[in-house]
């Protein structure tokens, strides 16, 4: 019974971790950076804005984009990444002078092909543009489609839970195990 | 006679445990790889694993000897 009180404490902890909202989000914007994608797989578009809570992301195809800024920057650079575990795969990267004074941008991206290998999930994609006028950073959450189930990774990680799972309830049992006695002579 | 758990293979089991389903918990979509929930599910389990195995044995130890 104290078991299954600790198995429902712990769901409530878990519950609430992950009611955490998640939101795309600016961490530091001095050169009021704002932009926005329309990533398409070729069958379904998805459309992708700064402050989306979820942006669903496909596992192949392209992104129609379009950045600005409200102060000029120069001498700038900038990249796009999304972080899956510890491996990190570049969506995307700039740099330049801009000499032109250019403050927005447009274009077509393809999407790497890293991204096909990805289990389905959420995972945190993050960015920055910085000059010598400033910079901005922001994060978001994005979806990648598809069943859970269909991947070996989701697959592979489901069976050793299993495993794991009843290498706990093994420990939780206890063993018989022969005293120690010290004979009396 | 005395019984014992296993606190060695509930902190191992427990560690591995949490960190899967911390995994699972992505896979399925329910947290991003972001979250927080990845460092404490496998911290929760290895410190539940020893805390049951340890009780375990506590629990079952004191009873009196059988004739």
């Amino acid at each position: 019974m104290r078991r299954l009180g600790g198995l429902v404490g712990l769901t409530v902890l878990a519950v609430l971790l992950i009611a955490t909202p998640a939101a795309a989000v600016f961490t530091t914007n001095t050169i009021g950076c704002a932009g926005s994608a329309v990533i398409t797989d070729g069958a379904t578009t998805y459309p992708a804005n700064a402050d989306d809570t979820v942006i669903k992301l496909p596992k192949q195809g392209s992104a129609a984009y379009q950045g600005s800024i409200s102060t000029v920057t120069h001498n700038q650079s900038g990249a796009v990444k999304l972080k899956v575990g510890v491996v990190s795969i570049p969506m995307g990267s700039w740099s330049g002078k801009n000499d032109s004074n250019l403050s927005s941008s447009a274009g077509v991206k393809k999407l790497p092909s890293a991204l096909g290998s990805v289990p389905p999930g959420k995972y945190d994609l993050t960015g920055y543009h910085k000059g010598d006028e400033g910079m901005c950073a922001g994060k978001a959450t994005v979806e990648i489609g598809g069943s859970p189930l269909s991947s070996p990774a989701a697959l592979g990680s489901l069976g050793l839970t299993a495993l794991t799972g009843f290498g706990l309830l093994a420990a939780f049992k206890a063993k018989a195990a022969a005293a120690v006695a010290v004979a009396a002579p | 006679m005395r019984n014992r758990g296993r606190p060695v293979l509930g902190a191992i089991a427990g560690l591995f445990f949490g960190l899967f389903v911390a995994l699972d918990l992505v896979f399925f979509k329910a947290i991003a790889s972001g979250s927080p929930l990845l460092v404490i599910l496998p911290v929760l389990g290895l410190v539940v694993g020893i805390a049951g195995a340890l009780a375990a044995s506590i629990g079952r130890a004191g009873g009196p000897p059988q004739p």
